[in-house]
Parts: structure tokens; C-alpha cells; sequence
């Protein structure tokens, strides 16, 4: 039983004080009579009292006693914690640091489970365990179950992943629970520090295991030559490392690095002559707590071909600029034809605008003769004017590219509805907009002819030209480097006819090729392959999927998350509180009633 | 001063009697039938003559039928000298209205029938060990009158051992009279020895017990010490502790009960009479009712 107003229970000074009256009253109050020779005469009258009966004499006191005793439970506003069953919510952790393993080789994961399987053999007959994985989707092992068995072979099915723990919306079934029985009992089973608990109680499993992790690694090109720079820290120890390299499997070097405990230290490999390198692999072999983060892998993104159907009688900036970016394989058309408008990642119309605009690639084009649907180009001005970016700096298209001192002498100004984005301005007209649609596929219209803009002459022009091509043409992922235990969304594209992924143990799973993209649950630790098959022929990408830097750190950490959850354990539950309100106000009335019967009873 | 009795009750006394059950001894001159034969009007016997009788008695009409000579006798007619005993105790002034008052009462009444039936009477009181006259023996009317003053002036006060005090009773009488004893009888036995004495010398005992209401309906709760009126030393060993519930009262009303039906029975086998009376009842009542009952007024 908790009370919510425990000052209701200074009423309970009242027994001390019902106490004094008594002692104060028990004398023998002093009365003369005629004669005391019929009282003395009545004893041989009086019945002999049996033990029992003598209770009768306090029983005025008893009651006025429980009086006092329901007037101070009443103010003190009880509320009934059922003790007959507690229903037990154990929350799991199956976080990566879960698998953190002390000297014994027993993982936090194991204990945990211990733990779990211990509480619920202990809990006492009508008691109740729920157990909650909290992983990257929550979800009940066991729920509301009387039985250990139960509850030990639902754990023997709890499996650790590799991700982070999804703590929250564990709760979100943790309060499910509580709200269906009042007398509940969270309890964390996590190696995470929380500052604030509320009601949940903690069983933290972190013992401040030693690990050492690969944090990262980065490649540094210069021709056909590669540094590669690993970064290692060791949580809670100095130590020293030997680290590997493997380059697309080779074994390539290997090195020493003294590590301060808590203090990150890098280690710097040479590659010569393995500039085309796929994957590049930093390990050690450490007996510490966690093997999960013990290497570490760089997959570098394929070079792609892009292929472009540039529209153009005079193609010669373009044709230029787009053989200089030297990804691009174009092929230039003075006018569109049947063959032009099929079968290309991107299609350049300067000056020559097609009666139907192609599906399968993005556009570019430049002059406003022929407009795509929603943007609309309000005559023509014969005005010279500078171009300046929008303040949305951070668009892919402008990424790199300085308008400053670019001029313009003749160009329209352009009005786009919902999903078109104006990039570039003359003065305040916009002259260039672009507006991304389904598979990928963008659309930029520049409102201006080349030839009327010292565009194609300044240097800001092939990172533009590259920009927009490379954000026309997306690749199937946008980086090699991913956390494992979230999702990836790969990038499928018009024509796509297959994708598949290979994961790290092997496993390969296939896509259907539908929608524009599909997501990738990345529940492995390791490197991923993806293969997208297209009509047009294909491509395949390497990717990496490492432990999250939170789970690498198997000490203690400093920062300390909360969990301020407001769960409706007994009191919270006004049904409970309602009841306690009522019984004390009957055994309130019940004891005054009896007092005064039985105060009449004897005065009568 | 207690207002013992009053003219208006003294004319209801008129039309009423004390009545005096069977023959007794006493002084000629009374109204009182006697076991001896005397003159009076009232035949009572026949026997035969012997010298020396007077010749008046005898019967002519009887020498004619039988030859003999019988002469009438005539019952005796004597004076009875009632004695009234007053309880002066302290515990008869107890109660409201007080029990003394009630006793003084019902004792003038009683003594304005002696005298109206021309019987002597005489009032004590019983004070400690004695046995105190409060007036000289009234034989007459004028002389119940001057007696009443004495009545009134009665204080009630200190303990009474009532058997030593009326068994050393010099001028308790004989059989010329009824004794009657004013009392609460709230002791152990004394009343007892009291009665027989008075039974031993022959004379007519009635016991009246007067009560207060509260010693009928005791009204009391809690712990209390009860402390006699006669022993205001709360040490003394009459004094005691009782916590008063209500089998307590229980036990009060059995004890007053079981005291009363003793007094009762004692005076049945002892040929007394015994009655017992509320203080707060009226005289007319307790009188014409309860002396009825028990054959004392008519």
C-alpha cells in the first residue's frame, strides 16, 4: 500500500493523546453514597468474568483507537499496491554491447537472461513475467506468463543483434502491460547508464569490460597510390595493437600501435598501385570484451559510366565539359529521333526540345521553348544581370559551385509550382530550376541559352554541369559506409530488373525490382553486396555495415541517457485509489457506528 | 426543620384506623381489646358461678332453662402503648427527598392514629448505641402536637448500631404494643438481633424500610469510589472500588432484591410485619396502600 498524502498519518498523534485521556480518566472518581452495604453485598451477585469476557472492558477503547487509526488512513489517501501478483516486465537489451563478454567468456546478453530466468523461477505463485526484446523492432518473447519454463524457453529464443537497442518503444509495450495491470514492475535488464529511472528499475550489466574498436578508416588517393588511415581506440586500458590491412582479400601489411586507455591513436598504411581497390579491410586478433568492433572495412564506390544524349546543334561547352568529367559517355544529336529519346541516364535538350519529353532518364535542358508540366517561363527579358545562388546552399545541384560574376544577358524568368525548387537567380527572377521525381529521374531546366551567359567560361561550370549529372544519375547507394542495425534504402532505377544482396555471412537476399527504392534491414555486421541488374545492362556495389560508436564503448560512459517514463504502476490507477477511498470511509463509519452503539449499550 | 406532617393529611387520617391484630396486654382504659375479661360492653364467654363474682353477671335466663347459675363474661378493653423507632443515622438523611423526612412522616402518622385510638405512643431515636426518647409518651392529640416540634428538630447524623440500642432499651415494653423500626436495615445482621428482643418481650414488631430512588435506580457509570455516607474515610474498609457497568447494576439490583426478600422472611417466621417504601412516593400512597397490605391501617 503507497499513500499519497503521508501527512494524513499525523492524525495518528491522536492515539498517544486517546491514550493520556484514558490514563487521565482511569482514576477512580470519588462518590459518596448513603451506604455501601448493598455494593458490598452485590459482589456475591456478580457473575465471574471468564478471561475473554474482561476484553469487554477496552473494547470502547479498541474501537476509538481503529477510529482514529481509519480517520488517519483516510487523510492519508491510500493506494492499494495489489500484493497478491506482481506482473513483471523484464525489458531485454539485445544491443551489439550486449555481446560484450567478461573473463569467463559469459556475454551480458547470457546474464541478462540468467537473470531473467532466476526472477522468474523466484516469483511466487501468481506472480507474472513479461519479457520485452528491446531490439531494433520491440517485441513480447513471453507475456504475462506464470510459468519459469515458459518464460525460460522464450528467452532461449532472445537473440542478441547488432544494432542499438530500441529502448523506447519497448516501454511504449512495457506500458501496455501496466496499463493492464496496475501492480506491474519494470525492470531494464540493459549495459546502459540511465541518470533518471522514474519507476523503472535498473539492472545494469556493464562491468567495465576492456575493448578495444576500430573506429574507422579512411582512404587517401593520389594516382594509382592509396594511404589508408585507421583510427583504433581502446576503452579502459593501455594497450598495445597489431593491426592488419587486407586489400580485396590480400593480406597487405600489418603494424603495431600503442593505444592509451580512452585516447583514439591511427595507424597508417601504404598501398601502392591499388588505386581500383573494392574493399579494404583493417583487423586485429585481441582477446577483449567485444569481437564485434575488431575490424573495420572501406568499400570505394565503383566508377560509373553515365550514359548522356546530349540534344544540340551547337554542343560544344557541353559536349566539353561533360567529356571532362570523364564518367560520361555521350553521344550528341541535332535532332530528336526515336533512337535519342530511349535507352540514356540523361538527356540534354540546348535548343532542340523533344514533342514528349523520355521517361526512363533525367533532363536537362536549356531554353525555355518547350517547358516541362508545372514550370512555366514568363517571357523573355533582354537584361544583363548576374546569377545568384539560393540560400538553400546546401542542394546537391549547387554543392561546390560559385555564381559570383556570372552573368547573364538574356533569359526568362521561370515560375515553378509545387516540387520545382529554383536554385539560381538573375537578380530576382529565377533561371534555374530543377524538381526531382519518381526512380530518381530529375528534371532541370535552365532559362537561359548558353551563348547568352559567360556561364561556359567561368570554372564554376564543370562543377555545375557535374553536380546537376551526377544528382540526374543517382547511384544505387549514396554511402559505402553504414551502422548495422538500421535500414538502408537502395536506389532502384528506371529499368531496374533485379537487385540482390549478398550479406556478410553469405546469406543472399533478392529484391523485387519494384518501386523506386527498396530498404536493406542491416542486421549483419560486415560487408554487404548489392547487384541491380537493368535492361541496360547492370552494376554491383560493396558496403559496410560496423557497429555503432555507442556500442563499441563497453566501460562505463559518462553521458547518461534518461528514461522519464510515467508508467501507471498501482497508484496511478484511480480505479485502486477510488476503492482504498471507499473501504476507508466505511471502516470510518463502521467504527464510529460500533463506538456509539456500544456506548449506548453500556450507559444504558 | 423538616415539615413532618401537615393538617390536610391529619383530616385524611380521620376516617382511618390503626389496626392492631389479635388481643394484647396493656393499661385499662384503652379502646384495645384484651385477652383478660373485663367490662366492657362486648360478651365474650360464659362460665359457672363462683363466690365472690358479682351477682349482675349472672345470666337469669340461663338458671331458668338449666338450673345452674352462669354468669357473662365481657372482653377486657386496655390502653396499648405503641413505640416508634427512628434509624437517625446518617445515611436516612441520603436522598430526595430525604428518607428521614419520609420515616418522620409516616411515624407522625402513624402516632396520630395511636393517639386518635386512644393508644399511647412514643418516639426514639436510635442514635449510635442508644436509644434516644424525643418526647414524653403522647396520650392524647395535644399531646401528639407537642410532640411534632421534637420530630422536626430530629438531626440525622453519625452511625447506629440498631440491635445494642434496642435491646438495651430499658422502656421497650412488653405486649402492650406494636414496635415500629424506621430504618434503610443497610447494615449486616444487627436489625436482626433488634427484632428478636423486641419479639422476646412480646411485642408486635413492623419493620419499615425506607429507600431513596436512587439506592432503587442507582444511576452511575465509569470507575468510581464509593465512599459511605457513614465512613467518610475512604480508607475505611466499607469504602471500595467498583467500575460500574451494567452487569454491575445487574448485580446492585440483585443484592437489593435478595436483602429485601431477607427482611421479609425473617419478619414472616418472627410474626413481624415488614413493608418497604420509595422516599419520593406519597404518604396517602404508602399509607393507605402498602399499611393496608400489610393490616396495619384500616
Amino acid at each position: 500500500m503507497r499513500l499519497e498524502n503521508p501527512a494524513g498519518l499525523w492524525l495518528l498523534l491522536g492515539i498517544p493523546a486517546l491514550i493520556l485521556i484514558y490514563m487521565l480518566r482511569n482514576r477512580y472518581e470519588e462518590k459518596v453514597v448513603s451506604g455501601t452495604y448493598l455494593w458490598r453485598l452485590s459482589r456475591r451477585f456478580q457473575k465471574t468474568r471468564l478471561p475473554v469476557q474482561r476484553l469487554k472492558k477496552i473494547i470502547l477503547f479498541v474501537l476509538q483507537l481503529l477510529f482514529i487509526a481509519s480517520c488517519a488512513l483516510a487523510a492519508s489517501q491510500p493506494v492499494l499496491v495489489q500484493g497478491e501478483t506482481v506482473d513483471y516486465v523484464a525489458i531485454l537489451d539485445p544491443s551489439a554491447s550486449m555481446q560484450a563478454v567478461d573473463e569467463k567468456g559469459v556475454s551480458r546478453f547470457e546474464l541478462a537472461k540468467d537473470m531473467i530466468s532466476d526472477l522468474a523461477s523466484e516469483t511466487l505463485s501468481g506472480h507474472t513475467v513479461t519479457v520485452i526484446s528491446a531490439g531494433r523492432e520491440p517485441s513480447y518473447l513471453v507475456q504475462q506468463s506464470k510459468s519459469a519454463n515458459e518464460v525460460r524457453l522464450a528467452l532461449n529464443r532472445a537473440v542478441c543483434e547488432n544494432g542499438t537497442a530500441n529502448t523506447w518503444e519497448a516501454m511504449d509495450l512495457a506500458q501496455m502491460i501496466c496499463d493492464r495491470s496496475p501492480n506491474s514492475k519494470v525492470i531494464l535488464y540493459t549495459d546502459t547508464e540511465y541518470s533518471n529511472t522514474s519507476r523503472i528499475q535498473v539492472k545494469n550489466l556493464n562491468r567495465g569490460e576492456w575493448n578495444v574498436a576500430v573506429t574507422g578508416l579512411e582512404a587517401e588517393k593520389i594516382g594509382e597510390d592509396v594511404t589508408f588511415t585507421a583510427t583504433l581506440v581502446s576503452y579502459g586500458l593501455d594497450t598495445t595493437v597489431t593491426c592488419g590491412i587486407k586489400v580485396d582479400g590480400a593480406l597487405l601489411d600489418a603494424k603495431s600501435l600503442e593505444l592509451a586507455a580512452d585516447t583514439p591513436g591511427t595507424l597508417e598504411f601504404s598501398a601502392p598501385q591499388q588505386g581500383h581497390y573494392e574493399t579494404a579491410e583493417v583487423y586485429f586478433e585481441l582477446d577483449d570484451a567485444l569481437a564485434l568492433d575488431n575490424s573495420y572495412a572501406l568499400c570505394q564506390t565503383r566508377e560509373r559510366t553515365w550514359r548522356v544524349a546530349l540534344h544540340s546543334e551547337a554542343p560544344l561547352y557541353l559536349k566539353s565539359a561533360l567529356e571532362a568529367l570523364g564518367t560520361c559517355e555521350t553521344t550528341v544529336f541535332k535532332a530528336c529521333s526515336e533512337e535519342s529519346l530511349t535507352g540514356f541516364d540523361l538527356y540534354i535538350f540546348d535548343g532542340i526540345f523533344p514533342d514528349a519529353y523520355p521517361e526512363d532518364g533525367s533532363v536537362l535542358q536549356f531554353g525555355v521553348e518547350k517547358m516541362p508540366d508545372g514550370l512555366t517561363a514568363a517571357g523573355r527579358y533582354s537584361q544583363e544581370g548576374t546569377l545568384t545562388a539560393t540560400t538553400d546552399g546546401e542542394h546537391p545541384i549547387l554543392q561546390g559551385f560559385l555564381p559570383d560574376d556570372t552573368a547573364v544577358t538574356h533569359f526568362a524568368p521561370l515560375q515553378g509550382k509545387a516540387g520545382w525548387k529554383t536554385l539560381l537567380y538573375c537578380g530576382a527572377d529565377g533561371v534555374l530550376a530543377s524538381k526531382e521525381g519518381a526512380y530518381g529521374i530529375v528534371t532541370t531546366v535552365v532559362s537561359f541559352d548558353l551563348h547568352d551567359s559567360n556561364l561556359p567560361l567561368r570554372q564554376g561550370f564543370l562543377k555545375l554541369i557535374q553536380n546537376i549529372v551526377t544528382h540526374s544519375v543517382p547511384s544505387l547507394l549514396g554511402s559505402t559506409d553504414q551502422i548495422a542495425g538500421t535500414t538502408v534504402r537502395l536506389t532502384l532505377p528506371v529499368g531496374a530488373k533485379s537487385l540482390y544482396v549478398e550479406k556478410p555471412d553469405g546469406s543472399i537476399q533478392k529484391f523485387p525490382p519494384t518501386g523506386t527504392s527498396v530498404p536493406v534491414e542491416l542486421d549483419q555486421i560486415g560487408v554487404y553486396a548489392a547487384v541491380l541488374e537493368t535492361e541496360s545492362g547492370g552494376e554491383y556495389t560493396h558496403f559496410f555495415a560496423h557497429v555503432s560508436r555507442e556500442e563499441e564503448r563497453c566501460a562505463p560512459i559518462d553521458e547518461l541517457l534518461e528514461v522519464d517514463r510515467g508508467f501507471a504502476v498501482s497508484g496511478d490507477n484511480p480505479e485502486a485509489t477510488r476503492s482504498l477511498w471507499r473501504l476507508a470511509a466505511v471502516l470510518l463509519l463502521l467504527f464510529i457506528l460500533t463506538e456509539w452503539g456500544w456506548y449506548y449499550y453500556e450507559e444504558h | 426543620m423538616k415539615e413532618v406532617i401537615s393538617a390536610s393529611f391529619l383530616a385524611m387520617l380521620e376516617a382511618r384506623e390503626l389496626h392492631i391484630d389479635g388481643a394484647m396486654n396493656g393499661r385499662f382504659g384503652g379502646s384495645r381489646k384484651s385477652r383478660a375479661y373485663g367490662s366492657s360492653p362486648e360478651f365474650a364467654d360464659f362460665r359457672e358461678y363462683a363466690p365472690g363474682d358479682d351477682l349482675r353477671r349472672i345470666d337469669w335466663n340461663l338458671y331458668a332453662r338449666f338450673e345452674k347459675l352462669i354468669v357473662k363474661l365481657f372482653v377486657d378493653e386496655r390502653q396499648l402503648h405503641h413505640r416508634i423507632y427512628l434509624d437517625a443515622s446518617a445515611s436516612m438523611a441520603w436522598g430526595e427527598p430525604e428518607k428521614s423526612a419520609a420515616a418522620l412522616q409516616l411515624a407522625a402518622a402513624l402516632g396520630y392514629l395511636s393517639v386518635k385510638a386512644l393508644d399511647r405512643v412514643s418516639f426514639y431515636a436510635l442514635e449510635g448505641k442508644n436509644c434516644r426518647a424525643l418526647c414524653p409518651t403522647v396520650t392524647n392529640r395535644d399531646g401528639f402536637y407537642a410532640a411534632i416540634p421534637a420530630l422536626n428538630a430530629l438531626e440525622f447524623d453519625g452511625e447506629v448500631k440498631m440491635d445494642e440500642a434496642i435491646a438495651t432499651h430499658r422502656d421497650a415494653g412488653g405486649s402492650d404494643g406494636l414496635s415500629i423500626i424506621f430504618s434503610d436495615f443497610f447494615s449486616d445482621d444487627d436489625w436482626k438481633r433488634a427484632v428478636d428482643a423486641l419479639i422476646a418481650k412480646g411485642r408486635r414488631v413492623l419493620l419499615v424500610q425506607v429507600l431513596s430512588r436512587d439506592e432503587i435506580e442507582p444511576e452511575m457509570n465509569g470507575k468510581v469510589q464509593l465512599i459511605d455516607t457513614e465512613a467518610l474515610d475512604p480508607e475505611d474498609p466499607r469504602n471500595g472500588r467498583w467500575e460500574m457497568t451494567r452487569s454491575t447494576l445487574k448485580a446492585y439490583h440483585a443484592a437489593l432484591e435478595w436483602h429485601q426478600n431477607e427482611l421479609k422472611s425473617f419478619c414472616t417466621a418472627r410474626g413481624a410485619s415488614f413493608f418497604s417504601l420509595s422516599s419520593d412516593e406519597s404518604m396517602e400512597r404508602v399509607l393507605f396502600e402498602k399499611g393496608w397490605e400489610v393490616g396495619l391501617v384500616q
